[in-house]
């Protein structure tokens, strides 16, 4: 299990493009990767390989996201996610 | 005159949020939306399920079409946006939710409306101005099946003359379909600043009016002038309005003339002295609006943006990735990938580095000078540009030098890399280059010897001016030194004596300017008259400072 935290910083939050990127990148991969988002009613949860799922967590900026990653290839997946984040979300 | 056809001539303005920078006029013409009304029966599970399966494909296929118009049309980043309507189109989540309902007894294209609906209802109810702007992508894809599936065509809103279409909203794939050719703007009652949809309008260049205050149908067919800066749609407008529009769309199109014909043209003076002219870009994300642009190479890629807002420090891979995207986007442009390492010091501090205080920051451990200290750090850098050099003419730049030891010592680095890369069987440039910035009147004086260890200048005007001058350009109480006539004569005398140097000490060694003052039109002749072979701007100031080098004997 790899898990790590990341603040949005990205004009828009967790919106269309780098949801998107993040899908394609996580779709590679056969750990299950779980983004989690805590709110005010408790943590959300979405599956990072899919986009209605991830767009739905109204993940803002500012606001801080937990990679949950658990499989075989999970360290590349960390790794792979934390440079998506760098250099796609923002 | 009857009541009605008061109304429909009657002048009238609407108000509304302006998206785009040029008025324009055309008729006003309503445009429904088009979603049959029609229903089918249920035809039994198996069935509606292949229906849906080619319907899906159908749609991917009209998708990736508008995609590549929008391409073409508008760059990669409006064409982005139909890649995040394929991403829906095959969301599981979708899916599965037009699936159950089939399952359950629905026909397919009720399915499709319900499911998209819903998942557009749960963007909508997201706290975020942004995310509910998708509501409008869910909309348009889950639309787009359900017309496939009813039989319909995907109808090019086009007609005669010049239109401006008014619309409750405009979905994103209606608005890449618009036939620019009669299609002068677009007016919608609904939409948002944030909406795919306003996005294309920005790149398509088709100025529109959202969020508008509702006006009725009566008015199909009224003369109207749309006038973004403002955010106004003048409708029944009068002759002087008609006649200041005249002077905008003439402006607008020597303006756009203008631009066209330059982008395609070198930088070239009248008596046929040839100007390098490249960007400026603080990340990779900005080199694909500087490649469209026409710059025919980067004059300087600030690596600082790797290093800023972070607590950790970027691997040589993660840089490798950022350096050599930028290297492949540029690899059919004749110029160089100019990427300066590290420039960071006391007043731009990196809490990775930890930085100690000094008294006069300005004056102490900041570019070469802290990578040279740090250097496990700027080997991480050095191996990461060299590895990139792999995918284009990348060049190394060096910032704040002051002393022939420092290239020398950063040149030894460089070697030092390059064996391990060797050793490793990594590919980059063998020859690649090696260049300095010019902030200090010390660089400048010395730029002759210091040609002997690099291959190419570059000018950073900014420091060059403050360091010439002891003066700082942010504080107004200098401004009669800074921004003096007599304050600009130390500078160029400067660059003058350095390109001399440089020019003297070889053939192919070359002289660029990348600060602020290389945008500034005013002072382009100058500049050139002290001998830059280079002028390295950010991307908004290509055209202008082009058509200025163009301009001068």
């Amino acid at each position: 299990m790899q898990s790590f935290d990341y603040t949005l910083n990205c004009t828009g939050g967790l919106h269309a493009r780098p949801a998107g990127a993040i899908v394609n990148a996580a779709k590679h991969f056969s750990s299950d990767i779980l983004i989690r988002k805590l709110s005010p009613d408790g943590p959300k949860e979405a599956d990072a390989k899919r986009l209605i799922s991830l767009m739905s967590l109204g993940a803002k900026r500012g606001e801080t996201i937990t990679f949950l990653i658990n499989g075989p290839d999970e360290t590349d997946a960390a790794e792979k996610m934390k440079l998506v984040c760098r250099e796609s979300v923002g | 005159m009857p009541l009605r056809e008061q109304s429909k001539t009657k002048r009238r303005e609407i108000r509304g949020i302006g998206i785009g920078e040029w008025a324009v006029w055309g008729k006003i013409r309503f445009v429904s939306s088009e979603i049959p009304t029609k229903t089918l029966a249920y035809r039994g599970m198996r069935e509606e399920k292949e229906a849906l399966a080619s319907a899906l494909t159908e749609a991917r296929a009209e998708i990736a079409a508008i995609g590549r118009r929008t391409l073409a049309a508008a760059g990669r980043e409006a064409a982005s946006i139909f890649e995040i309507h394929e991403m829906l189109l095959c969301d599981p989540d979708f899916l599965d939710l037009v699936n159950s309902a089939i399952e359950s007894g629905t026909p397919a294209a009720d399915a499709v409306a319900s499911a998209g609906e819903s998942l557009a209802g749960v963007f909508e109810g997201l706290d975020d101005e942004y995310l509910s702007a998708r509501a409008a992508d869910m909309r348009d894809v889950s639309s787009r099946v359900r017309r496939i599936l009813l039989g319909g065509k995907s109808e090019k809103k086009s007609g005669e003359g010049q239109m401006i279409l008014v619309a409750r909203d405009l979905s994103p794939g209606d608005t890449a379909g618009l036939d620019t050719a009669c299609v002068t703007g677009f007016v919608t009652f609904a939409g948002s600043v944030n909406s795919h949809t306003a996005i294309l309008a920005r790149a398509m260049d088709i100025p529109a009016l959202v969020r508008a205050e509702e006006f009725s149908k009566e008015l199909e067919g009224a003369s109207a002038i749309l006038d973004p800066e403002s955010g106004r749609l003048l409708i029944n407008p009068t002759a002087e309005e008609m006649s200041r529009l005249a002077d905008i769309t003439a402006k607008r199109e020597a303006e756009r003339s203008r631009l066209r014909t330059l982008s395609a043209l070198p930088a070239v003076t009248k008596s046929g002295r040839r100007i390098a002219l490249y960007a400026n870009i603080g990340s990779p994300a900005e080199a694909e609006a500087a490649h469209r642009s026409g710059a025919e190479g980067i004059g300087l890629f600030r690596s600082e943006f790797l290093f800023m807002g972070r607590g950790d420090l970027p691997s040589e891979d993660e840089q490798y990735e950022a350096y050599s995207r930028v290297a492949r986007l540029f690899s059919d442009r004749t110029g160089p990938i100019v990427i300066r390492t590290l420039d960071v010091g006391a007043d731009k501090a990196l809490p990775a580095l930890g930085s100690e205080a000094e008294d006069n920051p300005a004056l102490g451990m900041r570019g070469i000078r802290l990578c040279l200290e740090k250097t496990a750090i700027f080997r991480t850098q050095l191996r990461a540009i060299l590895r990139a050099s792999a995918h284009g003419r990348v060049a190394i730049m060096l910032p704040m030098v002051t002393n022939i030891d420092e290239i020398r010592r950063t040149k030894r680095l460089i070697a030092e890399e390059k064996n391990r890369l060797r050793f490793e069987e990594i590919e980059f440039d063998e020859n690649i280059g090696v260049g300095i910035m010019i902030e200090t009147p010390a660089a400048a004086i010395m730029a002759k010897e210091l040609a002997g260890e690099c291959d190419f200048f570059s000018v950073g005007t900014n420091d060059l001016f403050q360091y010439t001058l002891a003066a700082d350009r942010q504080n107004s109480r200098l401004a009669y030194l800074t921004e003096a006539e007599s304050g600009l004569e130390p500078v160029l005398r400067l660059i003058r004596l350095a390109s001399d140097g440089i020019h003297a000490a070889g053939e192919d060694k070359w002289i660029g300017i990348c600060g602020e003052m290389a945008a500034d039109t005013a002072l382009t002749e100058a500049l050139l008259g002290a001998g830059a072979d280079e002028l390295s701007v950010s991307t908004p100031y290509i055209a202008r400072v082009k058509e200025k080098i163009r301009g001068i004997e």
